[in-house]
This record gives C-alpha cells, sequence and structure tokens, in this order.
C-alpha cells in the first residue's frame, strides 16, 4: 500500500509527502530496492508514458522528476549502503553557444530514476568539452540537445568529432531537442533521436542493448 | 507589370488584399550571413550603424519580404536586470550564465532597475540601427522584442521559475512584471524609429516547454498586457512568435490581441489555419533544418505545402518557422522559389 502511495506522490510532484512516506516505509522495514524500483521509478516511467500521450506536459515531468530526486535523498544513505546498482555512466550536454537546458536537465534526471549514472556537462558545451569529458569520463552513450536553429550545426560538430575516430568513435551518441528530427539526427551521423525526455530512456535502454 | 516592394507585399497581408505573389520572407540574422567586407563581427554586434549596414547587406543578397533585427538579445536583459555589459557572442552567452545566478538569491531582485535599460548599451545600439534600416529598407522591418515569460526565464532559468509557480507564485508575479515591463520599453523605444512589425519573441511560452495551463496562468496575461500596450502606443502591426509546438494554444496565442502570428516548424500549419479563421496573420512554417540539411527537393516542397495549405484568403506569409541555421544559398533558394511558385493566378 505505501508503496503505491509513494508511487502516486511521485505522479503527482508532492514532494512532501513522498518524504515522509519514505522515511515511514524505511522505519516499517520496506526493502530499499523495493521503494527505488516500485515506487520511484516505477512512478517516474509511468508519468514518462502520460509524456509520451500528451496526457501531461514538461512541467508535470520536471515536478515529478523534483520529487524523484527528494525520494533519492531521503533513501540515500541507505541506497549506499545497500549498493545499488547505479549503472552505466553517461555524458550529457546543451550544445555550444545554446544555453537551453530544460529538456537535457529533464533527460538527466529520467536517466537517472532509470538508475544511469549520469555526468552533465551543462549549457554552451563546445566539442572539445565532450572530447574532454569522454576522456575523463569514459561513458558509454553521450547525450546533446540544442533548442535553437542556429546551434543546429554545433550539434553537427560534436556528433562529427565524437565520431571521426578511435578511441571515441565506438561511444554511442543521442541527439534531441524542440527543433530537432530523426531526419537530422540520421544525416549527422547520431545513433539516436528522442523527442522527449520519456523517450529518451528508452532509446538509450535499446542502444545500449538494456531492454528486455 | 507593377513592381511591388517587400513592403507593400507584407501590407497586403494585414490587410488581407492581394500584391501579384504571396509574401515570402526568412529570418537571417546577424552571424548567419556570412562576413561584409570591410565590417568586422564586433563592429557588427556593437555598433548599431554597422550592424545596419550588415543587415542591408544581407537583405540585398537573399531579397526577403522581410527584413529582420533581431533584438533578442541576453546581454539587453542583463542590462535591465543591472548587469555589467560584455560586447562578443562569448560575453553575450557568458552574461546569460551570469544573469541566471542573479536570481538564484531572489533578494537581488529588489536591487534591479529599469533605467538601466535606458542608459545602458544594447537598446540605443538597436534604436541606432533601426533607424538606420527604416530609412533605406524597402522591405518591411520586423524586430524581434523578447517577450515577458522568456525574459523572466533568462533571468530566473526555465527549470527554476517553473518550481516558482508552485513554490513561490508570489515572486512570479513580480517578476513577470517586471519583465513586462522590459518587453513594453523596449518594444515602444524600437517601434518609435518606424519599423513596420514588432515580434514579440516568447520561445520559453510554448508547449515544448510550459503546458496549456502553465501559459494561460502565467504568461499570456503578461503577453496580453504588453501587446495591448504596443498597439496602444505604436503603428507598428504587433506579431508574436513562440517557439516549438504551440499546437494546444493556438486559439490562447490568438486571442493576446496580436495581429499576426509565427509559427514553428513543429507546429501545424494546417490547424492554425482552421483555428485561426483569418482573425491574424499567420506567419510560417519551412521546418530551419531543412535549411542547414535538406535538399532543394525538400524547400521546394515545404514551400508548396505552406503555400498551398494557408495562402489561398490572403493573411498570411510564407516563412522559415524560426531562425534559419543554414546556408545563404539555401535561403535564396527557397525566397526564389517562393516568388515564382506563389505567383496568384
Amino acid at each position: 500500500m505505501i508503496i503505491k502511495e509513494i508511487k502516486a506522490g511521485v505522479i503527482n510532484g508532492d514532494e512532501e509527502m513522498v518524504s515522509d512516506l519514505i522515511k515511514r516505509a524505511l522505519v516499517e522495514g520496506y526493502n530499499v530496492k523495493d521503494i527505488l524500483h516500485n515506487a520511484l521509478i516505477s512512478g517516474m516511467t509511468e508519468i514518462g508514458e502520460m509524456f509520451q500521450k500528451n496526457e501531461i506536459f514538461l512541467p508535470e515531468m520536471l515536478f515529478a522528476a523534483r520529487t524523484m530526486q527528494e525520494g533519492m535523498k531521503a533513501l540515500g544513505p541507505i541506497l549506499v549502503s545497500s549498493k545499488v546498482n547505479l549503472g552505466e555512466k553517461i555524458i550529457l550536454g546543451t550544445v555550444k553557444n545554446d544555453v537551453h537546458d530544460i529538456g537535457k536537465n529533464l533527460v538527466g534526471m529520467m536517466l537517472k530514476g532509470a538508475g544511469f549514472e549520469v555526468v552533465d556537462l551543462g549549457i554552451d558545451v563546445s566539442p572539445e568539452k565532450f572530447l574532454d569529458a569522454i576522456k575523463t569520463h569514459n561513458p558509454v552513450l553521450v547525450g546533446m540537445s540544442s533548442l535553437l536553429g542556429t546551434t543546429m550545426q554545433y550539434m553537427k560538430d560534436t556528433v562529427h568529432a565524437i565520431k571521426a575516430e578511435k578511441p571515441t568513435s565506438h561511444i554511442k551518441v543521442i541527439v534531441g531537442g524542440a527543433i530537432i528530427t530523426q531526419e537530422f539526427a540520421d544525416k549527422i551521423g547520431a545513433d539516436g533521436f528522442a523527442p522527449d525526455a520519456a523517450s529518451a530512456v528508452v532509446k538509450v535502454k535499446e542502444l545500449l542493448g538494456l531492454n528486455k | 507589370m507593377t513592381e511591388y516592394s517587400g513592403k507593400e507585399h507584407i501590407e497586403a497581408a494585414f490587410k488581407r488584399t492581394f500584391t501579384d505573389r504571396v509574401p515570402s520572407r526568412i529570418w537571417y540574422s546577424v552571424g548567419e550571413g556570412g562576413e561584409m567586407p570591410g565590417v568586422s563581427r564586433k563592429e557588427v554586434r556593437t555598433q548599431g550603424d554597422k550592424y545596419a549596414q550588415y543587415i542591408l547587406w544581407v537583405q540585398e543578397k537573399v531579397c526577403s519580404d522581410t527584413v529582420t533585427v533581431a533584438a533578442f538579445d541576453v546581454a539587453m536583459i542583463s542590462e535591465f536586470a543591472g548587469s555589467e555589459l560584455g560586447i562578443s557572442l562569448r560575453d553575450v552567452i557568458d552574461l546569460a550564465r551570469k544573469g541566471i545566478p542573479l536570481l538564484k538569491d531572489k533578494t537581488l531582485f529588489t536591487r534591479f532597475n529599469p533605467s538601466d535599460l535606458i542608459q545602458g548599451q544594447r537598446l540605443p545600439y538597436y534604436v541606432e540601427a533601426c533607424n538606420h534600416i527604416v530609412k533605406s529598407s524597402k522591405a518591411a522591418v520586423d524586430v524581434i522584442v523578447t517577450g515577458p515569460w522568456t525574459v523572466a526565464t533568462v533571468l530566473r532559468g526555465e527549470v527554476d521559475l517553473m518550481y516558482d509557480t508552485k513554490d513561490d507564485p508570489e515572486f512570479v508575479h513580480k517578476l513577470l512584471r517586471f519583465s513586462t515591463e522590459y518587453t513594453k520599453a523596449v518594444g515602444l523605444s524600437i517601434a518609435r524609429t518606424g519599423v513596420d512589425m514588432i515580434t514579440l519573441g516568447d520561445p520559453s511560452s510554448g508547449c515544448s516547454v510550459v503546458s496549456p495551463k502553465m501559459f494561460r496562468e502565467w504568461s499570456k496575461p503578461y503577453l496580453v498586457e504588453a501587446v495591448s500596450f504596443l498597439k496602444e502606443y505604436t503603428d507598428a502591426k504587433i506579431c508574436l512568435h513562440v517557439c516549438g509546438k504551440i499546437d494546444e494554444i493556438m486559439d490562447d496565442l490568438i486571442t493576446t490581441g496580436v495581429e499576426g502570428i509565427s509559427i514553428d516548424g513543429p507546429s501545424s500549419l494546417e490547424k492554425m489555419v482552421d483555428i485561426n479563421q483569418g482573425r491574424v496573420v499567420i506567419l510560417g512554417n519551412i521546418p530551419t533544418e531543412i535549411f542547414l540539411e535538406g535538399s532543394k527537393e525538400q524547400l521546394e516542397q515545404q514551400v508548396r505545402y505552406c503555400i498551398d495549405t494557408a495562402a489561398a484568403k490572403s493573411g498570411f506569409v510564407l516563412s522559415s518557422g524560426c531562425a534559419v541555421p543554414g546556408t545563404e544559398e539555401n535561403v535564396v533558394f527557397a525566397l526564389q522559389y517562393a516568388r515564382e511558385y506563389g505567383k496568384y493566378k
């Protein structure tokens, strides 16, 4: 019952309620993995599906994602001591000369919610910065976004820089942003495209061969 | 045969009359038109007369029915908020970064002084540029001015502003009051130069960012106020551009009181025509990515689609969905093809 209530709290973006319920669940001896997967991640998955069906919009997703993060904080110390695997590492960034990050942040939250470790490079990230970060963090996948028509060319430059040669050419690249299309992604040589944050998680899993 | 100017083509769309062809324009702004001989990028970005020269030089090459002055300037917003001003694109982006943390601490908001805008560098730069362009241009002069919600997102950050609507609604209203004054002040100063159109650019107000509910509650009331003010005090046609998807709020946008709506590639032109029923001029919506990566055939196909869908009863301007990132060659090609295909029979 309490797991269902936490999940509903995530979907409704009710942080206070979710934090309180998680504390109560832990006192009552609920399993950390059960809370994480069947309440928090399951709640985000459901809201992601609602988003894909156009039943909700970005703000509702954001409030849910923030609630999930609060839930993760409430679980935090126990999550670490329980050694729940947070999964593969992914690098995210908004491309050069573009300062819009709402979609990229949401993708990051959703990926964290799905169990990935996310390194967020922020906004206005040049191809060189992406390459440097790849060397430092050794990710399995890079995601990048662009909102402006005038910065799409930098997305192309970045994808080309990553795919140009070893040791980075094997890394999967996924792109997105309000004006980015599958066709554009194909043309610039990205491995994947996602129209929204929920689809991004599905696409990332598909590219990494993690779908059931 | 009468030779119409770009301005006359655009005027016809607003009057719901006809010239000899469908009006057509591409947003092709500074930075995209190549290097102008004898004028440096720095001069273009910092001196109003040089910016005007540059805009007119690009216009000579592409022959659009409008020249677009993109006064969508985070540095100007930062000035309004009392920040230091940089000059290069690099600096402008840094200012955007610096501007957002200003309001991480909400109490800093009380230090903002709107007079910083009038005494600053950026607004006089655009006013000077518009004065020059208006005198020389045979095309309609369209100036993009940032709308209230987007100004607020630049200052506060998109995500934080959305959270604020739930956590601290009173602060959001205060900030939007402030940003509406920005839109009104910039719009009025620029309209007084005699430009033909003021387009309120509000990219963050679309359904790619906010929900219809959030738009109606937080963005629309302030947009309505800015539109009403600019219509009362200026002769320019007041238009609106919202990036990304607007299908769910098309009627809301029409009822802000604007005279034209520019729609972006991801939105449905067909739906807009259907909902609009001639109330506002529609400008749109060749997807911008086609100018960057598309073929000539795709450009032709999009021009035909837009004209066939929306141009039958006047009140339509064929346009790129948003600012174009592509090559000059594609811009020139699309406009040439539009002039040919768009001839009234």
